[in-house]
């Protein structure tokens, strides 16, 4: 069983021979993989955090197809990844999963080399993601433990506002908007107003 | 009871005096009854004069004499409303002494003037309305106490008719002043023309200065006529009398000029559609006279306008070479001469003793000479028919002269199909005028032209003028012009067709082939899956095998499973020819040459498209034999599309594929397909019945191994050759009676 933050490349193809044979590519190349013999089996048995990159076929008759798997991570809000597998005639599907926001697909038989490269590309990817999110996470856990007078400081200071204009809307004394300028500081890990501002730009136009 | 008679009689009695009291004929009975006539216009128009001429003619079969006082509004040079008032009150001051019985007014103008003014204008007096637009009285609200003998003014008549008597005509212009009047007629016009739907190219001339329009009417081309509207201002102010300019425009302008009020004619304009005025002034005299009788103008309503009719003046009819024939029908024509006797009667019987004299050989000279003229004018007007079709046909239509090809003459829809202009092409050859793409059977269009085959609906790619490519159907006709033989082509423009010809030509081929285009996906699918696992599993063990200590037994199961992958795939192929063979093949009795031809039907507009002709050499008294139709017929149809692809490349003119039947020994029967192509390359003779053999690019190969396929169930084979004479023949050979079922 992998660690859950180690990067999977997760396979999902209902041929029994065609998803052996993947696997054992990928193993052969060094990779952590699981598989999956239908989309169902791959929801029911999904870990968390989903970490990686998803390969499906796009057609797997007799259950969810890949393009409805790609709808359903979608609606819950999953950016893994996905890397499609067509075969002869699915140009339609493959161009609709690419509209759908799939990283890349790649036609049957697929040649080793492309493939390793494409799965390898899509984990670069992920994991680019997957730490500008966390940053994202940490800001808004940081910003979500101010007090309100802190917070109203915060939105003020990085607008520009200099601490005496800041006391006169807020009523209080300069003093105190001192105090709590400091505290914001320290809370949201800023070293200075520009870490501040950009810390703040982050965040998102939700911050103010 | 007798006593209620007297009663009710009595009571009538009374009633009918109380009536007749009441009325207003009543008053002053000892005067003649005054009808004030109220003129929209001025004095001096024509149209006035002639309605008024109408107007006294109906009442005078009056039983007594009336009075009639006209009066002129002269709309166009006093229009506003503060002069209008001061006409009001000069009419109540004028006719207070002797108010009018009837109010009859004429012309929309006026009849707006009245309404407005109803109450200050002898409110009880019942009013006519005449020479009004029957919508518009129709959408204002009804005046009390008054009738209305309504018009219309409408070009849709000769919109109509005239197209259909003289198919030449192909241009109008429309002509109005800068009236009001003139403009409101210009706006109705247009909307007769959108009603109408007309053929006819319209173009407008509304407010222009006189010099300008005349010089407008003096250039229009032949093929144009002038519709005059009306003109009572010019855009300097200055007012006018229409028919005044309509004689100014007709005897400038360089075609015939039409009118739409008979007042019109006389002096220039060549004909009109209309009701004439004194008709109309007759019409409302006679709604006058039943009011002056005592009938209410309510009872009377508002009369629909009559029906207008064709007139025509002879002189300018001569002056435009238009023949009687060709107007439309109950026209009628004013302004004839006065025949020979009438007019030179002592000429005429002095000269008859002179005429008696020579009689034999001048009757003899004047007959013929009439017939030759006579003769000519059919032709000349049997051609302008046919110009008119040419010139006129949404089709392009070429003619091409046999002997050296080139182009005798095109119509305008040939020009816009091609982009090239009829001085650009004439006298030069089809080819020349880079109509063709060339590459293509270009030369073999011409050389086509030359062979005696007439196309019908031979499809050819050609490069227009600015490079677009479109896709025509030609058929041709072959005529002698001059005595020289040409060829008409006609062609139309069916590139946005294509696609929806290539849908249903699907649809018209035998449904076995069309699933096979289905299966298609789904066999590709079936076969790349452990293709594809092939692949990836050597992939793997490459990369195994890379290592240090390469896994062996990892390696020979990849091994393993590679072979297995295989066995797979050879298996999907070998289920695909096997869907023949899976016990479905059924037996009825089938008639070699019906089968023959009703499978040549279903592909004959692909042949006649790619101008291909279908040939048959049927034995007589072929024998029966029993096979599956549906599978037949689809042997034969692949062998007869691939005949048609293997002529591709050589003329039109050439491309013929025979169909043979012939009996064999040995209660077998033969079918052959042969074609006129370049024949089968020696070296693929022996492959061409392999699956996945194919030389076309975007062949499936899987043709002919099929039509074997079902060859062999049927106890029989199929076998190809070429031809001594060129080209190749398939022959599919079947026994009679079907074996046992292996």
């Amino acid at each position: 069983m992998n660690m859950p933050d180690t990067p999977v490349v997760h396979l999902v193809d209902d041929d029994d021979s065609l998803r052996t044979a993947l696997g054992r590519l990928l193993e052969a190349a060094g990779m952590s993989m699981r598989s999956y013999a239908s989309a169902a089996d791959f929801l029911l048995q999904r870990v968390e955090p989903l970490r990686g990159c998803l390969v499906l076929d796009v057609r797997m008759p007799g259950g969810p197809g890949g393009l409805e798997l790609q709808q359903a991570l979608v609606r819950q809000g999953e950016t893994l990844p996905l890397i499609f597998l067509t075969g002869h005639g699915d140009i339609p599907m493959s161009v609709q999963a690419m509209k759908a926001g799939a990283f890349d697909f790649l036609t049957k038989p697929v040649e080793g080399e492309r493939f390793l490269r494409t799965v390898r590309a899509a984990l670069d990817e992920e994991a680019r993601r997957w730490t500008a999110g966390r940053r994202r996470r940490e800001l808004a856990a940081r910003r979500g433990s101010l007090t309100p007078a802190e917070s109203e400081v915060f939105t003020r200071v990085v607008d520009g506002l200099p601490n005496k204009a800041i006391a006169a809307e807020l009523g209080c004394s300069e003093r105190t908007v001192k105090a709590h300028r400091s505290q914001v500081m320290a809370k949201m890990g800023a070293a200075s107003l520009a870490d501040l501002v950009q810390a703040a730009g982050e965040l998102g136009p939700l911050a103010g | 009871m007798r006593m209620a008679g007297v009663m009710t009689r009595c009571l009538g009695a009374a009633v009918v005096c109380l009536t007749l009291a009441a009325s207003p004929q009543a008053r002053g009975s000892d005067a003649p009854p005054r009808i004030l006539l109220l003129f929209s216009h001025d004095r001096l128009l024509p149209a006035n004069i002639e309605i008024e001429k109408g107007f006294r003619d109906a009442l005078a079969k009056h039983s007594a004499p009336v009075d009639i006082c006209s009066e002129f509004l002269d709309i166009v040079r006093f229009p506003d409303e503060a002069q209008q008032e001061g006409l009001m009150r000069y009419l109540n001051e004028r006719y207070a002494a002797r108010p009018p019985q009837v109010i009859v007014v004429l012309g929309p103008q006026g009849h707006a003037f009245v309404a407005a003014n109803r109450q200050q204008l002898f409110p009880d007096t019942p009013v006519v309305i005449g020479a009004v637009d029957a919508d518009r009285i129709a959408s204002e609200p009804v005046l009390p106490n008054s009738a209305a003998q309504t018009a219309q003014w409408t070009v849709a008549p000769i919109l109509r008719k005239l197209p259909k008597c003289r198919p030449d005509l192909r241009k109008v212009l429309l002509v109005a002043g800068d009236a009001p009047f003139d403009h409101n007629w210009i706006e109705s016009a247009m909307a007769d023309v959108a009603e109408t739907e007309t053929p006819l190219e319209v173009t407008v001339s509304v407010g222009e200065d006189l010099d300008t329009l005349r010089r407008k009417v003096a250039g229009l081309p032949d093929d144009s006529v002038v519709v005059y509207l009306s003109y009572f201002l010019t855009p300097d102010g200055i007012v006018t009398i229409p028919r005044d300019i309509g004689n100014e425009l007709a005897k400038a302008a360089s075609v015939p000029v039409l009118g739409s009020y008979d007042t019109f004619l006389g002096d220039g304009v060549t004909g009109v559609c209309a009701v004439p005025f004194s008709d109309e002034g007759l019409a409302i005299g006679e709604i006058t006279l039943r009011l002056l009788k005592g009938e209410r103008a309510d009872d009377i309503g508002i009369l629909p306008p009559a029906e207008p009719r064709f007139i025509f003046d002879d002189r300018q009819l001569r002056r435009w070479d238009w023949d009687a024939d060709d107007l439309p029908a109950g026209s009628e024509i004013r302004f004839r001469p006065p025949g020979l006797w009438e007019a030179h009667r002592g000429a005429v019987l002095g000269g008859t003793a002179v005429l008696l004299l020579q009689s034999g050989l001048i009757t003899g000279l004047v007959l013929a000479r009439r017939r030759q003229k006579h003769v000519e004018a059919r032709l000349r007007r049997s051609e302008g028919r046919f110009a008119g079709i040419f010139r006129g046909s949404p089709s392009g239509i070429a003619i091409v002269r046999d002997a050296d090809g080139t182009l005798v003459d095109l119509n305008p829809a040939w020009e816009q199909l091609t982009g090239r202009s009829r001085s650009e092409c004439v006298g030069r050859s089809l080819l020349d005028t880079g109509f063709l793409i060339e590459g293509d059977p270009a030369e073999r269009l011409e050389a086509f032209l030359h062979s005696g085959r007439q196309l019908r609906g031979y499809e050819q790619r050609v490069l227009t003028a600015n490079g677009d490519e479109r896709l025509l159907s030609l058929s041709t006709e072959r005529i002698h012009l001059h005595e020289e033989p040409c060829h008409v082509v006609m062609a139309r423009d069916v590139t946005g067709q294509r696609e929806a010809n290539e849908a249903r030509r699907q649809l018209a081929r035998s449904s076995r082939l069309a699933m096979l285009g289905e299966m298609t996906a789904s066999i590709a699918h079936e076969v790349n899956q452990p293709l594809g696992a092939i692949l990836s599993n050597a992939d793997a063990a490459g990369l195994l095998l890379d290592r240090p200590e390469p896994p062996l037994d990892a390696v020979r199961q990849i091994l393993s499973d590679i072979r297995r992958d295989d066995l797979r795939a050879s298996e999907v192929i070998r289920r695909v020819r096997n869907l023949v063979r899976r016990g479905e093949t059924r037996r009825e009795p089938l008639e070699i040459p019906r089968l023959i031809h009703e499978t040549a039907r279903l592909l004959d507009d692909s042949a006649r498209k790619r101008g291909v002709e279908i040939g048959f050499e049927l034995q007589d008294d072929l024998p029966e034999i029993r096979a599956d139709r549906g599978q037949l017929e689809q042997v034969l149809l692949n062998l007869m599309l691939n005949a048609m692809d293997a002529m591709e490349a050589i003329p039109v003119a050439r491309r013929r594929i025979t169909l043979r039947a012939s009996r064999l020994p040995e209660d077998m029967v033969r079918i052959t397909v042969s074609d006129c192509g370049s024949g089968i390359d020696p070296g693929h003779l022996d492959r061409l019945f392999q699956s996945f053999f194919t030389t076309k690019s975007e062949g499936m190969g899987l043709g002919l191994a099929l039509s074997r396929s079902i060859a062999e169930v049927h106890g029989g084979g199929i076998r190809a050759e070429n031809a001594p004479s060129g080209g190749a023949d398939f022959h599919l050979e079947l026994p009679i009676q079907l074996p046992a079922h292996p």
